[in-house]
């Protein structure tokens, strides 16, 4: 019976102790096995058939469809799967050291799934994940048949869907079609979280009004959110206002993002519950990573340098590198070379030559291909490409902050300058991705509550890990720990526990930066792009001439297509605060602030040039 | 063009340092007035207002004792703005608000024993020289002279910083040096020099580090 092909298949997976004569007699033959990389939070709707791949029985070919996964020690996956066929689903785990069916992967667990049923399945409890590679094999429990499939991988504690939730949660699957060329998940990237934006009261239509109609989905989300999110809407207001050429609304929107940034948060109520275990980390006032907070210098650099400011702008690029730095003790180790370059190209704009060869050379010594400009080089070419990175939330309790490069970071983007028929040679200055997970140039596993767990070797940084996401709760009383009593607590805790990492993120910030510099004389400036999977500004975002240099900044995703709102921002966090007296007149506050503050400006420069 | 902002580094979010009852006034509070001399209800690890007041005064001080400066028999011609005052600290500032209020508290202070010449503003001076000279206004009343004052000291400057921070306790710090001097513009020698020193620490919340 050709349903029995698949259970032979199973019980030959599921039985490592068969000899290698019988497993070879026995073994089914797999045919292009194409993996498709997953993480957790995603949705894929697959097509299962022979010509994509297959495994063979005796009883003919199961069309099957693999994924493959990353997890870390202790954390939890649900894999919910329904498909218009019944299918099997098969979990490996990679190890060098399993024979078998597989040689070097070790078969971890079943599930199955009936025709048109949906059917959810653990993989394994906390205590047994061990970091690692896994993959998962959808196989069709019939031969020669194809099947439509949908796959969710969901990192969840103790699932229990409901019939609407799951068809909710399956309703958003991607469809994804295996290639013959794998694409691993460090190349592919993760979408953002969704957006979330409060509702906008009553009061704050006439303000949204009255704004430069390009930019009233910024002011929207600014409005709306309050001061929660404050910060990262003053930045995606400011860059897109940029791109706009509203030079002074940009300037008065990062000012703004720059004051917050730099607030001491020393008696907070929602940072210090955000503190707490009993509520989410979503709840504080957003500042930024490190990262995200030295962009927001970055550009607020660049704007002084359009206006020729160039000491302030030095002052921006130079704490730009101090927010991305770490200190041991006293010392801190930058690694942030575009910020050192930028200050020194603002010193020798500002006449301070011996200041801006310090810089370059600083600048250099991070990344060798930052040579200092040529002697006739009096303008800047700032080029951004890609999508920024994204930030995933991992461990046990989602209580892990870690990053990835997004889906949209376009690994196949190019941009080529031209200053008349001179080609502006541009080199790589920064990756946004880098700067994201590494602390002072040392690479993070993920961060909890704002402490970074360093990848230091094998076993340490597993250890960190799992220390971190053991969930433990120590409690205690004066006399120490209360033993016994942990046990029967963390069952009770557990439940109410938040420790969700806050993922709210700045998604209009580029991939990577590349620059170069020319000579004003040389000619008209011509930008082109090629690969670019969103729509590029029509216009270079922002070019000037004032004082002694010239500055040019263009992008290859427009801020204003990448849309308004704070993406990984939280019901939960977003009602905990409506929740609160104190909250709730500081958004009052905030939203009288902004009706007091003239923003209003007319585009200040004409942005002439057409990129190709 | 410089912008007309303060960057004030570390703003304490519910100080009680002052006005405890403006910083903690949950509804919000009208516009008070402040003492600028004293620390605010706000306040950071950079230079704030009540240091460019300190500051300010300090150096009036100082240069109405300086022999060179402040008892010649003519008084000496002195421009006092921020052309040549630098800034290659990390702090975005508006150093007019430094240079502006030494050249009014020395003008005032001085009474006369030196002269300020308003070098920013010769363009100006120029349009109506040459508006007088062509007979479309007429001369006013103090008449007219060979050309503008030239001036005999020059005040020159920088504010510069160090940055620390230490990743265990999440403390900043910041120490932040001011330098003033005057310059002879005949001669180059540095007649008057002094400086402002600030060191200051903040802890933000351990959610923030």
């Amino acid at each position: 019976m050709k349903s029995h092909g698949v259970l032979v298949f199973a019980a030959l997976l599921m039985t490592s102790s068969l000899t290698a004569a019988r497993a070879e007699k026995a073994s089914p033959q797999v045919t292009s096995l194409v993996t498709l990389p997953a993480a957790l939070g995603d949705v894929f709707e697959v097509q299962l058939s022979p010509e994509l791949g297959y495994v063979e029985t005796e009883n003919g070919k199961h069309s099957l469809a693999t994924f493959q996964f990353e997890l870390m020690d202790g954390e939890r996956i649900a894999i919910l799967m329904q498909s218009d066929v019944a299918l099997g689903g098969y979990i490996w785990r990679k190890d060098p050291e399993a024979k078998g069916i597989r040689p070097g992967w070790k078969s971890i667990g079943f599930g199955v799934s009936k025709a048109g049923k949906a059917d959810t399945g653990y993989i394994w409890n906390y205590e047994k994940v061990k970091a690692g590679t896994y993959q998962v094999t959808l196989a069709t429990q019939h031969t020669g048949v194809t099947a439509r499939a949908r796959i969710a991988f969901v990192n969840n504690n103790n699932i229990r869907f409901k019939k609407a939730e799951f068809e909710s949660l399956l309703s958003r699957a991607i469809q994804v079609t295996p290639s013959a060329a794998p694409v691993s998940l460090a190349e592919r990237g993760m979408a953002p979280p969704p957006v979330l934006t409060s509702k906008l009261p009553e009061s704050g239509e006439a303000y949204v009004a009255s704004k430069a109609i390009v930019l009233q989905p910024f002011y929207r989300s600014l409005y709306a959110d309050g001061e929660h999110n404050a910060v990262v809407n003053f930045e995606k207001l400011g860059l897109a206002a940029m791109e706009q050429g509203h030079f002074l609304t940009a300037e008065w929107a990062f000012d703004e993002a720059l004051k917050r940034i730099e607030a001491i948060y020393a008696k907070d109520k929602n940072a210090a519950a955000a503190r707490s275990k009993w509520t989410k980390e979503g709840i504080k006032d957003f500042k930024g990573e490190p990262y995200e907070r030295s962009m927001a210098y970055y550009y607020r650099g660049l704007l002084y340098l359009r206006a020729g400011d160039y000491e302030n702008a030095r002052a921006a690029f130079l704490t730009a590198e101090y927010q991305d730095s770490v200190a041991e003790g006293e010392e801190f180790q930058a690694d942030f070379g575009l910020m050192n370059y930028l200050a020194g190209w603002s010193s020798r704009c500002a006449g301070d030559g011996a200041r801006a060869d310090e810089l370059f050379e600083a600048a250099r010594r991070h990344s060798p291909e930052l040579t200092p400009p040529l002697e006739g080089d009096d303008t800047i070419v700032i080029a951004e490409l890609g999508q920024g990175p994204v930030k995933v939330k991992r461990g046990q309790q989602s209580e892990l902050l870690t990053f990835s490069k997004s889906i949209n970071h376009g690994a196949a983007e190019t941009v080529t300058i031209f200053a008349g028929d001179k080609e502006v040679p541009l080199r790589e200055a920064a990756s946004i991705v880098y700067q994201a997970s590494t602390r002072g140039g040392r690479p993070v596993d993920a961060i909890l509550k704002g402490k970074a767990v360093f990848r230091s070797g094998t076993g340490e940084a597993a250890k960190l890990v799992t220390d971190a996401v053991s969930g433990l709760v120590r409690l205690s009383t004066s006399a120490g720990v209360v033993g016994g009593v942990v046990g029967l607590g963390f069952a009770l805790l557990s439940d109410s526990a938040k420790p969700d990492a806050d993922i709210r993120m700045w998604d209009s910030l580029p991939d990577r930066v590349r620059l170069g510099t020319h000579s004003s004389g040389a000619g008209k400036l011509k930008v082109s792009y090629a690969g670019t999977a969103l729509e590029a500004p029509k216009e270079l975002g922002l070019t000037s001439r004032s004082g002694s240099c010239g500055v040019v900044w263009t992008r290859s995703h427009s801020a204003l297509k990448i849309g308004a709102g704070v993406p990984g921002n939280e019901a939960s966090a977003v009602a905990s605060r409506s929740k609160k007296n104190e909250t709730v007149q500081q958004d009052e506050r905030f939203r009288r602030s902004l009706e007091e503050a003239d923003t209003n400006s007319p585009v200040t420069e004409a942005v002439g040039r057409t990129v190709q | 063009m410089k912008t007309a902002i303060i960057g004030i580094s570390g703003c304490l979010i519910f100080s009680v340092l002052a006005g405890p009852s403006l910083a903690q006034n949950k509804r919000g509070h009208g516009a008070v007035d402040l003492d600028p001399t004293v620390k605010g209800p706000v306040s950071g690890i950079g230079v704030e207002s009540h240091d460019v007041v300190t500051m300010a005064d300090r150096m009036v001080r100082d240069m109405l004792g300086n022999e060179v400066l402040a008892n010649r028999k003519v008084p000496p011609r002195v421009i006092l703005d921020s052309a040549y005052f630098t800034n290659e600290s990390l702090q975005r500032i508006n150093k007019n608000l430094i240079t502006d209020r030494l050249r009014v508290g020395l003008n005032r202070a001085s009474q006369g024993r030196m002269t300020f010449i308003a070098r920013q503003n010769a363009a100006m001076i120029e349009e109506e020289r040459a508006l007088k000279r062509e007979g479309v206004t007429d001369v006013g009343t103090t008449g007219l002279t060979r050309a503008q004052f030239g001036a005999d000291f020059r005040l020159t400057g920088n504010i510069a910083s160090a940055d620390s921070r230490d990743n265990r306790t999440g403390t900043m710090q910041r120490f932040t040096q001011i330098t003033f001097e005057l310059v002879d513009l005949e001669s180059g020698a540095i007649v008057w020099s002094n400086g402002y020193d600030i060191a200051r620490a903040a802890t933000d919340d351990v959610v923030y580090r």
